[in-house]
């Protein structure tokens, strides 16, 4: 494999396509790619053509208009589906109805020509780095510490690695309890910051108001009665590390104003004294809330929702990704140390089956029983009750069913309609879909788009404010 | 409110991608990141397409007069 030097470590080398024909701006590109790899050039369909049929190219630029012909969207869609290349439209037009054929024929992006090539540069440059060293430590992390084979998981995480390593934006980490939003949360810090700052952890569930303010701000001393001393809070000690808000959407409504303030101006004042303090942290955010609805329901504030909710992951339940209950089946049985068993297929059918309210905790309660069984060989009837009854062993009479809750959903519904009017419930729902997707596409507003099949001028892509015009 | 057809659409379009083109010829030169031989080869571009954008400008107005 060949290798060049790179300012991010060792990188493969990428064989890059340009098909242009304006003999300036294909100059112009090249003197900013040719650090990236080699790079071969076609100003015409036929050209292109042959090229994509000869070689394997990693990423392929296509003007969309070349001299007498526009380009041959047959000859995209080859390049980004048989042949796996990275296909980018790199054009002047700037029109929703291309800029949708563009994706529908399996294009990755679609940049509108520009003096500033800094964007192409660094979709280059993240293409790049998505083969190099530290991406694969990140990986072999998934691999034996996080423990997932699920596609969609996978592909979340390593864009988050990918695309925050030359920012501080915040992440917001959306899961339900035990999906492993804090090992995320402590793995983000490591991948992303390392050892040039502190990784502060504070949970906001269960602490007073008072406290939780104490905790985050500092206090000086004799800011209130049992402030004996002065204590520097969470949002100091994270200073140049990460800041990791666990069950954010329990903060109450006065400390949520002030972390706002903290986070724009990157300054606060602790609790009783009188000089601001300085403090630069990426911060990381988690709940196991639905914190578009609390935001909805006025319970958490929307201008910092949009500060916070910037790249969100979503960590999905085991029960929808059945295939890592096997493995994470087995690496708590090796990290009991205990004595070794055998569970057997038909076994493990119904344990991939069980609908695991407390996700990965429930695997480690349920080897700790498996382990505890006569017999080493795990069969069906050696299985727990709740597992067979894929029962909820947690809430047996209490939870309420499906049909309850969407009758529930229906008839809160109607109430809001009939408070609010039918267009002003159908405005904020809008608004919150297209910011939720948004979020989920981590702020590249046509995906999201074109996910939504929603074609709009109105929803503009301005990651700074994740909104809608109205 | 002024509406331009696809003529005129076009025609911005050209404008556009052809002032790329010389911003980005620019650049190389600006930032002297080419040898001796490419300045030969790419100062007479860029004098052809200061011409050339000048032309498809006086075309653009004169359809744009037209309406």
């Amino acid at each position: 494999m060949t290798k060049i030097g790179h300012k991010d470590g060792l990188t493969e080398k990428l064989k890059i396509l340009l098909v242009e024909d304006d003999e300036l701006f294909r100059m112009g590109l090249k003197s900013v790619l040719t650090e990236y790899g080699t790079i071969d050039e076609a100003t015409n369909n036929q050209d292109a053509r042959r090229l994509v049929s000869e070689n394997q190219y990693h990423i392929a630029f296509f003007e969309l208009k070349l001299e007498n012909e526009s380009i041959d969207f047959n000859l995209v869609q080859k390049a980004s589906t048989e042949k796996r290349i990275y296909t980018i439209i790199l054009t002047a037009h700037d029109n929703d109805t291309f800029i949708e054929k563009a994706y529908s024929f399996g294009c990755n992006d679609y940049f509108v020509k520009t003096s500033d090539l800094s964007g192409i540069v660094r979709t280059v440059e993240n293409f790049s780095f998505k083969k190099n060293e530290q991406l694969l430590q990140f990986q072999d992390f998934i691999r034996h510490k996080f423990i997932s084979q699920d596609t969609y998981t996978i592909d979340q995480l390593r864009s988050l690695l990918v695309d925050n390593r030359n920012n501080r934006r915040p992440i917001f980490i959306e899961g339900p309890s035990g999906v492993g939003k804090t090992l995320l949360a402590e793995a983000t810090h490591n991948f992303l910051i390392g050892n040039k700052g502190n990784f502060v952890h504070i949970n906001c569930k269960g602490l007073s108001e008072n406290l939780l303010e104490s905790e985050l701000f500092g206090h000086e001393r004799g800011a209130f009665t049992d402030a004996k001393s002065s204590k520097i809070g969470k949002l100091k000690l994270a200073d140049n590390g990460t800041l990791f808000l666990d069950e954010v959407a329990t903060m109450p409504i006065k400390l949520q104003t002030a972390l706002l303030v903290a986070i724009e101006k990157k300054q606060f004042m602790p609790v009783g004294g009188n000089r601001l303090v300085q403090s630069n942290f990426r911060l990381v955010c988690a709940t196991n809330e639905d914190i578009t609805q609390l935001v909805h329901e006025a319970k958490f504030r929307e201008d910092l929702f949009y500060r916070i909710y910037k790249y969100v992951i979503y960590l999905r339940p085991l029960r929808e990704r059945s295939g890592d209950i096997p493995l994470l089946i087995n690496h708590f049985h090796k990290k009991s140390g205990d004595r070794r068993i055998v569970i057997r297929p038909k076994a493990m059918e119904i344990l991939q089956k069980y609908q695991y309210p407390a996700n990965v905790r429930d695997i480690e309660d349920i080897v700790d029983i498996l382990l505890r069984e006569k017999s080493g060989i795990i069969e069906i009837t050696n299985l727990p009750s709740f597992v067979i009854n894929n029962e909820n062993r947690y809430f047996k009479n209490n939870t309420p069913s499906t049909l309850d809750s969407n009758v529930n959903n229906i008839n809160n519904i109607i109430e809001e309609v009939r408070v609010g009017g039918l267009r002003k419930y159908m405005n904020n729902h809008k608004k919150m879909i297209v910011n939720r997707f948004i979020g989920l596409h981590h702020g590249k507003t046509k995906e999201a788009m074109k996910e939504m099949k929603y074609f709009s001028s109105r929803v503009y892509e301005n990651s700074e404010s994740l909104a809608i015009q109205e | 409110m002024i509406t331009y057809d696809e003529e005129i659409s076009g025609l911005f379009h050209d404008l556009m991608s052809l002032n790329c083109g010389l911003v980005s010829g620019l650049n190389l030169l600006r930032n002297k990141i080419i040898n001796k031989e490419d300045y030969q080869e790419i100062v007479p571009l860029i004098d052809k397409r200061f011409t050339k954008i000048r032309e498809t400008y006086k075309v653009l107005e004169q359809k744009i007069m037209e309406k």
